[in-house]
């Protein structure tokens, strides 16, 4: 900028020198230079004004991506799968392959936190998500979905393969061993699973699948429950 | 009195001018609704000091967000320096920002880039 500035300044020199007439050069060179400087501003302003907004919008990606996580964790939260499986009931109401919703939660964890305090508890819950992490395949989303429930979408799912991966993980987090102050803490969880069935409401599934969790709390804990198909269910 | 105290709000900084250290300090971040008239005490305070006061200036700036207008706003106060500086009057500038966030220190550079007057960009972190 400085050296187009310089090119101008040069440039009115010359003017000055070829020049022979009335003494209105002297305006005009001091115009010339207010002319200068405030293109220079100009150019700097916007400059600078793009890097600020270049600065707003990193800081607005950032925003948005810990808005979607869950910090103890690390896995998306309630917020970013809700907007995954929105995306995806219209997928499959278009044809695609149905998906799976388990919901999970783990037994008998007000008893953990009280027992062991809330240390453990949070270990807990990340010893949990690391598991069903763990187990679950590269394409299905294990999430937070509260306090000490987890919502794992599964897609492309049949009742069998949904239920055998409920399965691998109930008998996976019971495997769990926590080392506290030289005593072992062990974990179960419980599954409700649903299959979303085309042109039904994501909210109805959801439902289903808390429902069957509720179903195997009912039973005993440390079991999974699959939910009747939507048609069934009144 | 010719030193000025202007306390931080939301959308503008804290600015604080002491006449006799020959001091002007700008702080926080700045996207007032009228930026002109938020900085002319500023731009007069220090057209007075540069004109009346024969001593050093030095301007401390930590500014996290500046709107457009502040930029113009703090370019005209650094012509200002500039031309004191050209003048032989001995004015520095020492330009706070945080080293962790790139934005910020390009926009420090830019501004540097502008002068020949002693321009130092200094480490700042976050509090």
């Amino acid at each position: 900028m400085r050296e187009a500035e310089e090119r101008l300044k040069a440039h009115l020199k010359e003017l000055a020198a070829e020049y022979h007439g009335h003494p209105l050069l002297a305006e005009l060179q001091t115009l010339g230079e207010r002319y200068i400087r405030l293109n220079r501003q100009l150019g700097k302003i916007t400059k600078i004004g793009d890097r600020m907004q270049v600065q707003m919008r990193e800081l607005n990606q950032a925003l948005e991506q810990a808005s979607l996580s869950d910090p103890l964790t690390g896995m998306p939260n309630r917020r970013a799968i809700m907007r995954r499986l929105k995306t995806e009931v219209s997928r499959v109401d278009r044809g695609g392959l149905p998906f799976a919703l388990v919901m999970v939660d783990i037994d008998h964890f007000k008893l953990v936190n009280d027992t062991y305090g809330h240390d453990v508890g949070d270990t807990a819950i990340v010893a949990v998500s690391r598991t069903l992490r763990q187990i679950t395949r590269d394409y299905d989303v294990c999430a937070r979905w509260g306090g000490e429930e987890f919502l794992l979408f599964l897609p492309d799912s049949s009742p069998e393969s949904a239920g055998a991966t409920a399965e691998k993980l109930r008998r996976g987090v019971a495997d769990v061993r926590i080392p506290h102050q030289g005593q072992t803490v062990t974990l179960t969880i419980s599954l409700g699973i649903a299959l979303h069935e085309r042109h039904t409401s994501l909210d109805r599934c959801i439902q289903r699948a808390d429902q069957s969790l509720y179903m195997a709390k009912r039973a005993g804990r440390n079991r999974c429950h699959m939910a009747a198909t939507a048609d069934e269910t009144p | 009195m010719n030193s000025l105290l202007i306390e931080a709000t939301s959308a503008t900084p804290r600015i604080a001018f002491d006449w006799e250290a020959g001091l002007m300090s700008i702080r926080g971040e700045s996207y007032p609704e009228n930026s002109f008239a938020f900085f002319q005490p500023v731009i007069d305070a220090v057209a007075r000091f540069l004109a009346e006061a024969e001593r050093p200036l030095r301007m401390d700036v930590a500014l996290s967000y500046l709107n457009t207008s502040s930029v113009k706003c703090i370019m005209d106060l650094l012509d200002m320096l500039e031309d004191a500086h050209a003048k032989g009057q001995t004015v520095e500038v020492n330009w706070y920002c945080d080293p962790e966030n790139d934005r910020a220190v390009e926009v420090a550079e830019e501004f540097a880039e502008d002068v020949t007057l002693p321009f130092t960009i200094v480490a700042l972190s976050p509090e």
